[in-house]
């Protein structure tokens, strides 16, 4: 009470006085009284004010706690450490303590009581040397002559240390070197550690027997591995634990897939520390994939996976279920994906669960729309694809959404947020997610006519060209294809001239088929998209061309086939026509004929005669088929004869 | 990795996942003396090279290597804490004497901060008792 009263401006009478008022009790040491003042203080505060609390002797541990977090400048925080909590301070505390108290920092050192936290480069270096030496640089530690840590760097590094030393710290660590592969030769230089565990090792290496206290430091079990054995453990310890997970490792490492099962098991029995019993897991799956067992290898994985997340764990469990259950891997990377630390990782881990959930469907070929991806993928690919992610890695996650999260792809708004929004890696998929060929054609055109030169861009028109074609020509009487490709025509689509070509004839070929039914012919457009492309067979190389020429002939036979077709039924129209006038004329005298009326009249005949003479002319222009080119050569005649009449109708009545 | 390749290179070189090239070529060393002494092997020394040659060459980056299982899976859980042949970090010695009046200095700063805040934080008359705070 006396050392209280002396920092404030009372008397002891005083104090005493206010130590009622506080209910601190006289017989406690100011010590405690500090610190239930701190406690109290916080929880006062904690509970939104109210009466000053009642204290009693309580339980030290659970106040130092509440007393650290009420202790609000250094000196109070200093001394609330006296109850074993740790000091976490700021650079510039520590500068000021070393000041202030050079002597208490030293003890509070010493103790491994206090810690810095933030930027350490803010520290002198000799401080940092006192209190944090691993952060030094090698050069620092050699230009302070701090030669202890600078031994000890170069033990932890494997540098040879056999040269004649001459310092304690030099023999200390040359020594510790030896005595870590086995030999004992130079135990004299070794200083000594407070518990004797270099000591005790040195003796069971010369003599085989070994101090139970040993294996409490589990740094000392390699060097003694050839001298202990599970024997030497306390039955379910973790340290029999530990050292059964260690066997089980180096048998891995061994190649023994068998002794490291057996080692792993008996690691399991022995403790219950989650760390190593999900690293025990790990290894028995590795042994059983190994062996082919791989049902007991995922069990073993996603046993591990219970308790806390391991991107480790996750990742191995992509590989062991790869072959067996593609499903399950996919779950695994997609939840691996999703909860991963960095964006590296993540769109590595989508990468590899999209390559292993789509393995096993024919999903680039063929659009399944009724394939789910996982939800925890879906939903890394969702979050990705808004990120500052690399534009390629964008693009590629957009692809995919938009062939498998169309729905949500398609919705501009959901990926607005996205840096790449206004890029046409972005835009041409949102367009394709929609589902609407023509949409996404005359994006594909535009990026294209802005930015000719991107790889992916003309390998999706490649591939758009390519999966056209093939859709013409796997179910021909669909013209829904052939409409695709007219529209990528009309849209002036860049593309290669054996493209257009082939294009052009495919989805001439389907018109023209869809067309004969109805006895129609295709527009004149058709036509023209057909000759511009008949004028690019020369643009071909000789091998385009060979492989070209049979698809241009049928093309053309097509065409000509429908407007043969087409123009017959016209032609019969016509003379059907003709003999109607003919009946309705019949026993007219000639003389009471309106010549010039009946010529009016005629007139669509005529025009449709020479419009089909025309048509006819063009059709057999592209005809390559002999019964063809003779049908049209019929036709023309007759259309010819039709005309004859349609003009001159005197010569026909 | 097919069903029929389940090779690990890591393991195969007898280091950890993730190991660095050194490190890889020191377990090639280490597995082709092992593969002298043992020829009947489970791996040979094609597959000691086909090892190094994915670490060296092909696993550019392991954290991203998702198609290698990865042993150990969490390398702090079994490696060995501090202890005499895994020292801690060594301290420069103290330069000063323990003193117990720079702590009696620190004690009577801290309670007398400590009082002077709860006194007028929870007392609404502690001036009568703290005149000069």
């Amino acid at each position: 009470m006396v050392r209280a009263a002396a920092g404030l401006p009372l008397t002891l009478s005083q104090l005493a006085h206010i130590a009622d008022l506080l209910n601190l009790e006289k017989g406690q040491s100011e010590s405690d009284w500090l610190l239930l003042l701190l406690a109290d203080h916080t929880l006062a505060f904690a509970d939104g004010g109210g009466p000053p609390p009642t204290h009693h002797q309580g339980d030290h541990s659970n106040i130092a706690q509440i007393a650290q977090a009420g202790a609000k400048t250094l000196p109070e925080r200093v001394v609330a450490t006296h109850l074993g909590v740790p000091l976490s301070v700021a650079p510039e505390e520590l500068r000021q303590l070393a000041v202030e108290a050079p002597s208490v920092l030293d003890d509070l050192i010493d103790a491994a009581m206090i810690s810095v936290s933030g930027d350490l480069e803010q520290v002198p270096v000799v401080l940092r040397a006192r209190i944090a030496p691993s952060s030094l640089s090698d050069d620092a530690l050699k230009e302070m002559g701090h030669e202890w840590e600078s031994y000890r760097r170069a033990y932890e590094a494997g540098v040879a240390l056999d040269a004649p030393a001459s310092t304690p710290a030099a023999r200390h660590y040359a020594a510790l070197q030896a005595l870590r592969a086995g030999d004992t030769s130079r135990a004299g230089d070794l200083i000594s550690d407070p518990e004797g565990i270099l000591v005790s090792v040195v003796s069971a290496l010369n003599t085989g027997r070994i101090d139970p206290r040993v294996l409490s430091d589990s740094t000392t079990w390699d060097v003694l591995d050839r001298v202990i054995d599970e024997t030497h453990f306390l039955p379910s310890s973790d340290a029999a634990g530990l050292w059964h997970a260690k066997q089980a490792l180096m048998r891995v490492f061994e190649w023994d897939w068998e002794e490291a099962i057996q080692a792993g098991k008996q690691a399991l029995r022995h403790t219950q520390e989650e760390g190593i019993r999900d690293e025990v897991l790990s290894i028995l799956a590795f042994s059983h994939f190994q062996l082919g067992q791989d049902e007991a290898a995922i069990a073993a994985l996603e046993r591990a996976l219970e308790g806390r997340y391991g991107a480790n764990l996750q990742a191995n469990v992509g590989v062991v279920a790869e072959d067996m259950a593609p499903d399950r891997a996919a779950i695994h990377l997609g939840r691996l994906a999703a909860e991963a630390p960095s964006l590296d990782l993540r769109l590595a881990a989508v990468r590899r669960a999209f390559s292993i959930w789509s393995r096993s469907r024919p999903v680039w070929e063929d659009e399944d729309q009724d394939a789910s991806i996982p939800d925890d993928l879906l939903g890394a690919m969702r979050s990705l694809v808004v990120a500052h992610i690399p534009l390629d890695d964008h693009r590629e996650t957009m692809r995919l959404l938009a062939y498998f999260d169309s729905e949500w792809a398609s919705d501009p708004s959901n990926t607005s947020s996205s840096p790449h929004r206004g890029t046409w890696d972005h835009k041409l998929y949102v367009a394709r997610a929609a589902r609407d060929p023509s949409a996404y054609i005359h994006a594909l055109a535009s990026a294209l006519s802005e930015t000719p030169d991107m790889d992916w861009l003309t390998g999706e028109r490649d591939d758009f060209v390519a999966s056209i074609r093939g859709l013409i020509f796997q179910d021909i009487e669909n013209v829904a294809p052939a409409a695709y490709a007219y529209t990528a025509i009309d849209v002036g689509l860049p593309m290669e001239p054996f493209d257009r070509v082939a294009l052009t004839c495919g989805a001439l070929i389907s018109i023209c088929r869809s067309l004969a039914s109805d006895k129609q012919e295709p527009a004149d457009a058709v036509y023209g998209h057909f000759k511009t492309a008949l004028a690019m067979v020369d643009e071909l190389t000789p091998a385009e061309r060979e492989m070209v020429n049979g698809m241009v002939d049928m093309a053309g036979n097509s065409y000509a086939a429908s407007v043969a077709v087409a123009r017959s039924a016209m032609l019969d129209e016509g003379f059907n026509a003709l003999n109607t006038v003919g009946r309705r004329l019949y026993g007219v005298p000639k003389h009471r004929i309106n010549w010039a009326v009946l010529a009016d009249s005629l007139r669509p005949l005529l025009e449709m005669a020479d419009d089909s003479i025309r048509a006819l002319g063009r059709a057999r222009e592209t005809a390559q088929q002999p019964e063809i080119i003779e049908g049209i050569d019929g036709l023309a005649i007759e259309f010819t004869r039709l005309r004859g009449f349609a003009a001159n109708p005197w010569s026909a009545f | 990795m097919s069903q029929g390749d389940r090779r690990n290179p890591y393991v195969i070189l007898g280091v950890p996942f993730g190991a660095p090239g050194e490190e890889a070529r020191a377990g090639f060393a280490r597995m082709s003396r092992r593969l002298r002494q043992k020829p009947e092997s489970r791996y040979t020394k094609e597959d000691l090279t086909w090892a190094l040659h994915q670490v060296e060459q092909i696993i550019k980056n392991p954290a991203l290597a998702f198609e290698v299982y990865r042993i150990p899976a969490s390398p702090s859980a079994l490696a060995a804490k501090d202890g005499v042949f895994h020292p801690a970090p060594h301290n420069i010695p103290r330069q000063t004497e323990t003193s117990s009046q720079e702590w009696e200095l620190l004690w009577r700063d801290a309670l007398s901060v400590t009082l002077r805040r709860v006194l007028a934080q929870l007392i609404p008359q502690s001036s009568d008792y703290v005149p000069y705070q």
